[in-house]
């Protein structure tokens, strides 16, 4: 069921690169070809793109593909380290809108590294609008329409999910439940956008804006119908959401409605997520199907086991 | 001269000292005996300002105490408290200098250190001189103590300045010939010009280097006056309960007699 | 005092050549921090840009604009931190003491997490005026209001007695780590990742113009716990001991309890937290030379730019291109070279 899109793109772009070294002065105005990429979603728009040997260093949070871990590894985004971007000799450094700290930004624009911090926060309906402003960076816009094009495809299959939709079920988004009480996302979060783009009603979003702990009796006043999960390496705790007081109760437990999604497939604002939303949506809501010539076709996990 | 009067502290509703007077000349070997309990070291800590006055006041040279600045009256009154607590590692020279602090500014240098030798000589601790501190038997860390406190006094001495000398216990921890030692020489301070004022539990010892004795109990000076005139029996017997007197043998210092009732 | 009685040099020279000795170690710790780092410079390049014979290369502008600055930063801080802890180990009298222990550190962390957190909210305008010095300044702010609390619940009257800042600072640390509680629960994810590496400490992202006012402060400090050296050293013999010799113990304490806030405010609101080097630089110092804050403290000065300057060497080329966070490395690599100090002192002195 799941193919490598990216192979077909990394023949393309050794193709294209081959035509750069040849004629050299063709789009000579912005060729960045050392880039350093702080934010995991824009390593996986330029994998998505095929220009990943223009990538000479990531951030900790650059994970997918698997292959992207292999880059030099420059610090967490929030806490890039300034002679680490530096010693890789880049052209230009490019980031999402938390990359930081801002002192450390404003010390690599004052050597005279060229960067490019997005000003905004990721949001589930801009995907397409970041995915243009790489490719017109890398010079590569042919590309981001093409990849574009891609997307419209998910955004279509999940329009035609939500049509069939007669039911806005209650769903909850728990992010770990390590802290003893289930770290719950509330307003304000990409789980909350995630869950309103496929047509679900964020239960938790009523209390409280950002990630917060549930307590149990205010868990069990939710009373979701879906349960979201994280699964990390193939590991599902669904099995633990399932047996902990505050959701043993649920609907979501009772009907078998408790779902383990990837973290960066689902919440990672990627090329990836409009498909992961299309899949949450089918899984949400009962009595959906799929458009007919639609198939998943990125993948979940970056596991090569997965892959 | 350093003097006294009325002086009353109180801790809580508790009254340590109650209408104490004291004076004491300079050249003076003024002993202050009790038992326990009867606020003897609570009246040197007064003198000192370590414990506030309920009421009265005290004089350095007719000026009230809390009208010196600390380096003025530091500079002509040294204390030798009874415990040092002290779990950093200075060396016995080092703990002598420490007296220089107040007089670096008019005192020259070498001129101090001769007179921190001196000091060192005198209470017989030159050979422990670059050892710690904290290593020294507690008799040691006394006589240390003891020639910092002289090395203080130095300085006015010399210089026949009117200076003081207050000790509380000096001779605690100490055996039989350093008691004796340093007894002689809180006297040879006071011939050489000094108010010195001791607070001393062996009765003997005090009569033996005492000019006068100011006997409290219970907070309250119940006598005062020459060795021989307060340490009689009946004193002894009102104060201590027991059944003593003082007896002296020819070429002897005077020693403490008990009688085998005065234990039964 | 063991390492220097049995030798046949008088003492007080010794301990005058261990100091310019550890002033030589600070020397050349500086120059090899210049010379190490991501992007590779050879000796010869940074005498030239040390020099200014070389210009306008890359390699110039990362000394400059990067490395020097770092430098002279983390040689501040940690000399700041170290003297900051030999003077309240003094004024505790007690080896153990730390900054920490009264509530400073965790004045300044307030400060630095209201802003961390507020900064989007409550505290906007403050944020947005002075940009990327919002958290620097919150975190001096926030050490100096804790601090002035804290000084003005422990002096009664005529009184500034250790017992009563003890039992205040442990209070306050009390009252504000629920308050940083509080601000943590409330934070966004982002927030949240920024105050948690706040908590670790970085020396990174400093240029000149951002160090110059924690420099001054912590240079003036250092200056007055230099010239404090002599009352500290009486005061170790006891508190009344200490006045009957002529000191103004209670001056001594306030001015002590000031200077190490504001020194310590001046480090952290820079740098983060950065534990461990107000701890254990006095006490190597102390083992190496003795108790005396006549030599005390400026090994203690030079032995934290050296100790700090090493940590960041690793913090900044262990796991290039990435980098570790300064408080790490100085609790990794502190605790367990104190841990053999110790052993080894306890050893040789039979106690």
């Amino acid at each position: 069921m799941k193919v490598k899109p990216w192979s077909s793109h990394f023949v393309l772009s050794i193709s294209l690169l081959c035509v750069f070294l040849l004629n050299p002065s063709a789009n000579a105005k912005s060729n960045y070809e050392r880039i350093v990429v702080s934010g995991g979603s824009i390593t996986e728009i330029i994998y998505a793109l095929g220009e990943q040997s223009r990538i000479v260093g990531v951030d900790s949070t650059s994970v997918f593909p698997a292959q992207a871990t292999e880059k030099a590894q420059v610090g967490y985004v929030r806490n890039i380290n300034v002679e680490g971007v530096l010693s890789l000799n880049p052209d230009l450094l490019l980031g999402e809108a938390d990359s930081g700290p801002d002192k450390v930004i404003q010390q690599l624009k004052n050597i005279g590294l060229n960067t490019h911090i997005f000003s905004e926060n990721d949001h589930f309906f801009a995907i397409e609008k970041k995915i243009s402003k790489v490719a017109k960076l890398l010079n590569v816009e042919q590309k981001g329409r093409d990849l574009n094009a891609y997307i419209q495809t998910d955004r279509k299959a999940l329009a035609h999910i939500l049509s069939q939709a007669t039911t806005k079920p209650n769903v909850l988004f728990v992010l770990s439940l390590k802290a003893g009480q289930p770290l719950v996302a509330g307003s304000d979060t990409s789980a909350h956008d995630v869950i309103k783009a496929a047509g679900g009603h964020n239960v938790a979003s009523a209390h409280f804006s950002g990630w917060k702990p549930l307590s149990t009796e205010a868990a069990i006043a939710t009373n979701p119908d879906v349960i979201i999960t994280m699964g990390r390496h193939g590991k599902s705790q669904s099995l633990d959401v399932a047996k902990i007081p505050h959701f043993k109760y649920s609907n979501a437990v009772k009907n078998n409605k408790v779902l383990t999604f990837n973290g960066s497939y689902l919440l990672g604002m990627s090329p990836r997520t409009p498909q992961a939303v299309t899949e949450l949506a089918k899984a949400i809501h009962s009595g959906v199907s799929y458009p007919k010539s639609y198939r998943l076709r990125a993948a979940q996990t970056s596991d090569k086991k997965a892959l | 001269m350093l003097q006294a009067k009325n002086i009353c502290v109180k801790v809580g509703s508790n009254t340590l000292l109650n209408e104490t007077e004291l004076t004491v000349e300079c050249g003076q070997l003024h002993v202050v005996i009790g038992p326990n309990g009867a606020g003897k070291s609570t009246l040197l800590k007064a003198l000192c300002a370590d414990v506030p006055l309920y009421s009265g006041n005290i004089t350095y040279q007719s000026k009230c105490m809390n009208d010196y600045q600390p380096t003025e009256l530091a500079q002509c009154r040294a204390v030798l408290t009874q415990n040092y607590d002290c779990d950093f590692p200075f060396t016995v020279q080092e703990i002598v200098d420490m007296s220089h602090f107040v007089h670096n500014e008019h005192v020259p240098y070498e001129q101090l250190l001769s007179y921190s030798k001196q000091a060192l000589d005198t209470l017989n601790v030159t050979k422990l001189a670059n050892k710690s501190f904290t290593l020294l038997s507690g008799g040691e860390k006394q006589r240390v103590q003891f020639a910092r406190v002289l090395c203080q006094l130095l300085p006015a001495l010399a210089q026949k300045k009117p200076c003081y000398l207050l000790i509380d216990e000096p001779t605690a921890s100490l055996d039989l010939y350093h008691q004796y030692q340093v007894m002689k020489l809180a006297r040879d301070i006071a011939d050489q010009g000094a108010a010195v004022i001791a607070v001393v539990h062996d009765l003997a010892l005090a009569a033996s280097f005492a000019d006068e004795i100011t006997m409290l109990e219970k907070g309250k000076v119940v006598a005062m006056g020459k060795p021989a005139d307060i340490l009689n029996r009946a004193q002894l017997q009102k104060t201590y309960q027991i059944d003593a007197q003082l007896s002296q043998q020819a070429d002897h210092l005077p020693s403490l007699n008990i009688a085998h009732s005065a234990i039964q | 005092m063991l390492a220097l009685s049995q030798s046949f040099i008088p003492v007080g020279s010794a301990k005058r050549m261990l100091v310019s000795g550890l002033l030589i170690v600070c020397f050349m710790i500086g120059l090899i921090s210049l010379a190490i780092g991501g992007v590779d410079i050879s000796l010869s390049q940074l005498v030239d840009i040390l020099s200014y014979k070389e210009a306008n290369s890359l390699q110039n502008a990362v000394i400059w604009e990067i490395r020097l600055p770092r430098l002279v930063l983390t040689m501040a801080v940690g000399a700041g931190l170290a003297a900051s802890g030999a003077a309240m180990q003094a004024i505790f009298r007690n080896p153990l003491a730390d900054p920490g222990l009264i509530g400073i550190t965790s004045g300044a962390a307030l400060g630095a997490i209201a802003t961390i957190v507020l900064g989007n909210s409550l505290l906007s305008t403050f944020s947005e005026s002075y940009g990327i010095y919002a958290v620097p300044i919150g975190a001096f702010l926030g050490c100096l209001v804790i601090c002035t609390l804290i000084y003005k619940l422990s002096s009664q009257g005529n009184q500034f007695t250790i017992i009563s800042l003890l039992l205040a600072g442990i209070a306050i640390n009390a009252i504000v780590s629920a308050f940083i509680g509080i601000l943590t629960l409330i934070s966004s994810d982002a927030e949240l990742r920024d105050l948690t590496f706040w908590g670790m400490g970085s020396l990174a992202g400093n240029n000149f113009k951002m160090i110059i006012p924690s420099l001054v402060v912590i240079s003036v400090c250092c200056l007055f716990f230099f010239k404090m050296a002599k009352p500290l050293n009486i005061y170790l013999l006891g508190e009344q001991q200490a006045r009957h010799l002529g000191v103004n113990v209670t001056a001594l304490k306030k001015q002590a309890f000031i200077y190490t806030a504001l020194c310590i405010g001046a480090s952290v609101s820079l740098t983060g937290m950065i534990g461990f080097v107000g701890f254990i630089v006095p006490h190597i110092m102390r083992l190496l030379m003795g108790p005396d804050h006549r030599y005390l403290m400026p090994a203690s000065i030079l032995g934290g730019a050296i100790l700090l300057s090493l940590a960041d060497i690793l913090a900044r080329t262990l796991i290039l291109p990435s980098e570790l966070p300064i408080g790490l490395i100085t609790s990794a690599i502190g605790g367990p070279f104190f841990l053999v100090m110790l052993l080894k002192t306890y050893q040789s002195r039979g106690f």
